[in-house]
């Protein structure tokens, strides 16, 4: 399917829509619920990705008897499970006639490898009317970054995002930048790749963006200010436009590398992007299983971007 | 769109243009082995120029480069050169397809050979395009150009219609890739069986079938031309970065370098030694070509001594070049850094008086001489120094060569080892240690930490440049050997830095994980030890061999190391191997020295690196290792 369009959604609006598939996760952190607990979520069809490990944890008990409760059928999958993911997304899908369909993704807990397999589903599909997603994030209370940071263990293309090119022309690198120190370094003299930013600007949080700013020191300055851009979470569409205008004009000059180490909402606006725009690889940056869980609690603000396919 | 420059990537040539590479081309004895008539291996580290070297055969690099050397070299030449590119992001790309096509083994293997097809194809059209170019004028530019263009369109089956010109034959070929993309994803998620995959007729076209067609046909096209088109009859296939290809074609590659077509010739270049051991299928493999008979090693390392001295010369060119370009005649760097001499050192760390005095004396290793303090200081707080001297018929309080022999066979070897063990260890037991020791300085110390790299020794410049005060004038003020030491301690920190984050320096190990920096770290440390900390010797080891006992994946890291240039092959023997790096001896790179406070020299006297692991890693670790 093809990307028809991408638009901010007022989250009160959330529940005036019927959901055909409410897809949500469990984790060890208490915001898992928080969009579920808040908006008035109706759908007959509502399921829960849960972490295989961290059962014992205790946000994540709590979790789990919450979306229990309210009626979700929860399926465990391990943090990197893309084709299980893929097959569910697809038996589930398969069930409903070919008419418009409305799903809801709460992935504000879920790993970058679950919530791109969704999409990655959708991407390929051919035979659908069309379908809105509603991808929900439910922004975090600021908690410093970790003083000691483990090293990238997956450095590389996200299954199903990943084209093919020749290396006639160079890299582009578009690294959305976090606030763990030192995710983004490395990767610059790797690819031989040209470098361009994105962060959050202080309209999320001036203690989050200064952590940026401060644990990303280094690759601020050695990259020229016109290469720097920054966005707000929470005006994801315009983040959006501004990314995929970048690529746009990138395109022909560079191939395009899409690095997002930071929040989740600008790792979707990267997989959009490369659905909506042939050629663009997503990489994925991460720690794998060392990260430490921590639990992270909702700070009341939530995100919506409708995607709407076709 | 620019950026600050870091230090690995102030002269990648990779996308550099011709014009650009060719303006700040130097000419080395390794260029003059490159263009002869024969296969060759070029190979070194990451930044050894071995790239700028491939894109100065090619026919743009050659018509850009100007000057007397150029038109000799340009007559001598007897091939032309097809540069094949190569580079992480595609590399990684194929790697992707493969693990999406994990389930079809042979499409996988047809998927990945026609990639590879089209990106050579692709550079025939650029190297015919150049030539054509180069060697044509108004009147005939456009028939030359169409006439080449209908040979190839027919050949490579290329879609007809298709204009009879390069740039269509380009399109038409990046189409192509399109169309293997949308073939590959429609296969993975088709269900189809692997062996039930229907390709297109191209799919299955062999590389150097569809080039030697393509030259042949270059040959027949212009043997009639009254230029210098009409000359050619001999072309080299020139693939960049080996290591990083696919290993079919990396073992195709090496094969052919047995010579398979007279009239093709291949340059390859490598990291420091290709290991015919497939990390996938677990196999040795073997060739048939043989160093020397079917190919010729070049290596753009600093090996050996005499490499060390060719380095010093070319490193002198290139700043000097780089310091006219950016300043005029203003800057000598002579001027700004001075000598490298230890005296330099030692007279400002030692606490005697008449220092001035001392430093006018001719003999540096009489009564009263620098090196006389030095030594008679180093025996007092270093009782294994104090041994060492007795051992030599020396006395400690009063250290005077015994015979004239002695200054050569002792004191002008260890004075270094000794100034190093005596400033550290002053230092160590001062309460409040100074951030850098003053041991790092010098013009001929710049040359030496760059170790034979030239984009390193730009960046090292570049910093330090950048980091000068300057005069009332506005120019630069010489700079002290605390502040050199200051800024190359930096650098060399932000080496290990780049270590530390190269996304492909961490390796698991069962559920475990070992990183290429802890490694590199108990290497520098051990050596650190070897020369500050244990009893004192003239030889304390500095280099090392990898033995069979390790790991696979960790031998991947090491691997990796030798690709980065963050260790250095030493007295290389064998360029392609079926053991790898086993039983390779190997030091750090010089520009890790300041970082671990170790001298830039080697002793010959390899240790094993198992051993560095059994004494300076944990027990953990250590079963990881030898796992």
């Amino acid at each position: 399917m093809k990307i028809k369009s991408v638009n901010q959604f007022e989250s009160s609006r959330l529940s005036l829509i019927d959901y055909d598939l409410i897809i949500v996760s469990s984790g060890y952190e208490s915001r898992c619920t928080y969009i579920s607990q808040t908006f008035k979520l109706k759908s007959n069809s509502k399921i829960c990705f849960a972490f295989k490990n961290y059962e014992n944890n205790l946000a994540r008990k709590k979790n789990d008897r919450f979306f229990r409760t309210e009626g979700y059928r929860v399926f465990p999958f391990n943090s990197d499970d893309d084709s299980a993911i893929f097959d569910l997304i697809k038996r589930l899908v398969d069930k409903f006639e070919n008419r418009e369909l409305n799903i809801l993704v709460d992935y504000s807990c879920m790993t970058r490898v679950w919530y791109s397999s969704i999409l990655l589903f959708f991407k390929l599909l051919d035979s659908r009317e069309s379908v809105n997603i509603f991808f929900c994030y439910s922004l975090a209370e600021f908690t410093p970054a970790p003083k000691s940071v483990s090293k990238n263990i997956h450095v590389g293309p996200i299954r199903g995002f990943s084209g093919i090119s020749t290396p006639t022309i160079p890299t582009a690198l578009v690294i959305g930048l976090g606030y763990i120190p030192q995710r983004a370094y490395g990767l610059v003299e790797y690819l031989d790749a040209v470098p361009f930013l994105f962060y959050t600007n202080s309209s999320d949080g001036n203690l989050y963006s200064k952590e940026v700013e401060a644990n990303n020191h280094d690759l601020l300055t050695q990259v020229s200010d016109e290469n720097i851009f920054t966005y707000s979470i929470t005006d994801q569409q315009n983040a959006f436009y501004n990314l995929t205008d970048l690529c746009n004009d990138l395109r022909g000059r560079y191939r395009v590398i899409l690095a997002p180490c930071g929040p989740k909402p600008f790792t979707l606006l990267c997989l959009l992007a490369s659905v909506l725009i042939d050629d663009l690889d997503v990489w994925r940056i991460s720690a794998g299983k060392k990260e430490k869980p921590t639990d992270r609690q909702a700070d009341g603000r939530t995100t919506v971007l409708k995607v709407s396919f076709v | 769109m620019s950026t600050n420059n870091t230090l690995f990537d102030t002269f990648n040539a990779k996308y550099l243009t011709f014009g650009e590479i060719a303006e700040t081309f130097i000419f080395t004895h390794q260029f003059e082995e490159l263009i002869k008539n024969n296969h060759s291996l070029l190979m070194g580290p990451r930044g050894s120029g071995k790239t700028t070297m491939l894109k100065m055969l090619t026919p743009m690099g050659l018509h850009y480069w100007q000057g007397e050397k150029a038109i000799e070299i340009k007559k001598r030449i007897p091939f032309v050169a097809i540069y094949v590119p190569t580079d992480i992001q595609w590399k990684r790309q194929v790697e992707q397809i493969r693990a999406d096509l994990e389930k079809f083994p042979k499409y996988s293997e047809v998927a990945s050979r026609v990639l590879v097809t089209v990106n050579i194809l692709l550079s025939v059209v650029a190297t015919f395009r150049s030539l054509v170019e180069i060697n044509s004028n108004k009147h005939n530019l456009l028939s030359n150009e169409a006439n080449i263009a209908r040979k190839l369109i027919a050949l490579w089956k290329i879609n007809e219609p298709t204009p009879p010109n390069f740039l269509s034959i380009e399109l038409s070929l990046l189409e192509r890739v399109t169309a293997i993309k949308n073939h590959i994803r429609k296969t993975t998620y088709s269900g189809k069986l692997d062996g039930d995959i229907l390709c297109p007729e191209y799919f299955f076209d062999d590389y150097l079938d569809q080039v030697v067609s393509a030259c042949k046909a270059f040959e027949f096209e212009f043997k009639k031309e009254q230029t210098e088109l009409s000359n050619i009859s001999r072309w080299a296939l020139c693939f960049d970065e080996l290591e990083i290809a696919p290993k079919w074609l990396q073992l195709e590659l090496i094969n052919h370098l047995r010579g398979k077509d007279d009239n093709i010739l291949f340059k390859l270049t490598t990291s420091p030694i290709v290991s015919m051991y497939d990390e996938i299928s677990k196999e040795y493999y073997t060739i048939e070509a043989q160093e020397n008979n079917d190919f010729k090693v070049i290596r753009i390392w600093l090996y050996n001594q005499l490499e060390k001295q060719r380095w010093k010369k070319f490193g002198k060119e290139l700043t000097n070049q780089r310091l006219q370009r950016k300043f005029g005649n203003k800057i000598d760097l002579e001027n700004l850094l001075g000598t490298d001499e230890i005296d330099r050192a030692v007279i400002q760390e030692l606490s005697i008086p008449g220092k001035k005095k001392i430093l006018k004396q001719t003999s540096k290793y009489t009564r009263g001489s620098l090196f006389w303090f030095l030594f008679k200081e180093l025996s007092t707080i270093n009782k294994s120094f104090k041994k060492f001297l007795q051992g030599k018929n020396i006395d400690p309080d009063d250290p005077v060569p015994i015979s004239e022999p002695q200054k050569d066979s002792v004191y002008r070897k260890v004075k270094q080892l000794a100034s190093y063990r005596y400033i550290l260890t002053k230092e160590k037991s001062h309460l409040r240690s100074r951030k850098v020791v003053p041991l790092f300085y010098g013009v001929p110390y710049l040359y030496e930490i760059s170790d034979g790299n030239p984009r390193l020794l730009i960046g090292l410049l570049d910093e330090l440049i950048s980091n000068g005060s300057l005069d009332e004038s506005g120019n630069l003020n010489s700079f002290t050997i605390n502040l050199q030491s200051r800024l190359i301690v930096n650098i060399s920190n932000k080496f290990i830095e780049q270590i530390d984050n190269h996304p492909e320096a961490n390796k698991s190990i069962g559920n475990k994980h070992i990183h290429l920096g802890e490694i590199v770290r108990a290497i520098g440390n051990f050596f650190y030890k070897e020369m500050i900390i244990d009893d004192f010797k003239m030889d304390p080891r500095n280099t090392f061999t990898v033995d069979s006992a390790i790991n696979q994946k960790f031998m991947d890291l090491i691997q990796l190391a030798l690709h980065l240039g963050i260790i250095i092959y030493v007295n290389p023997k064998e360029a392609i191997s079926q053991k790898g790096l086993i039983n390779k001896e190997f030091r750090l790179n010089y520009l890790l020295c300041p970082y671990f406070k170790i001298l830039a020299r080697e002793y010959d006297r390899p240790v094993k690196l198992s051993s560095i692991f059994s004494t300076s890693m944990q027990t953990e670790q250590q079963k990881l290792i030898f796992e």
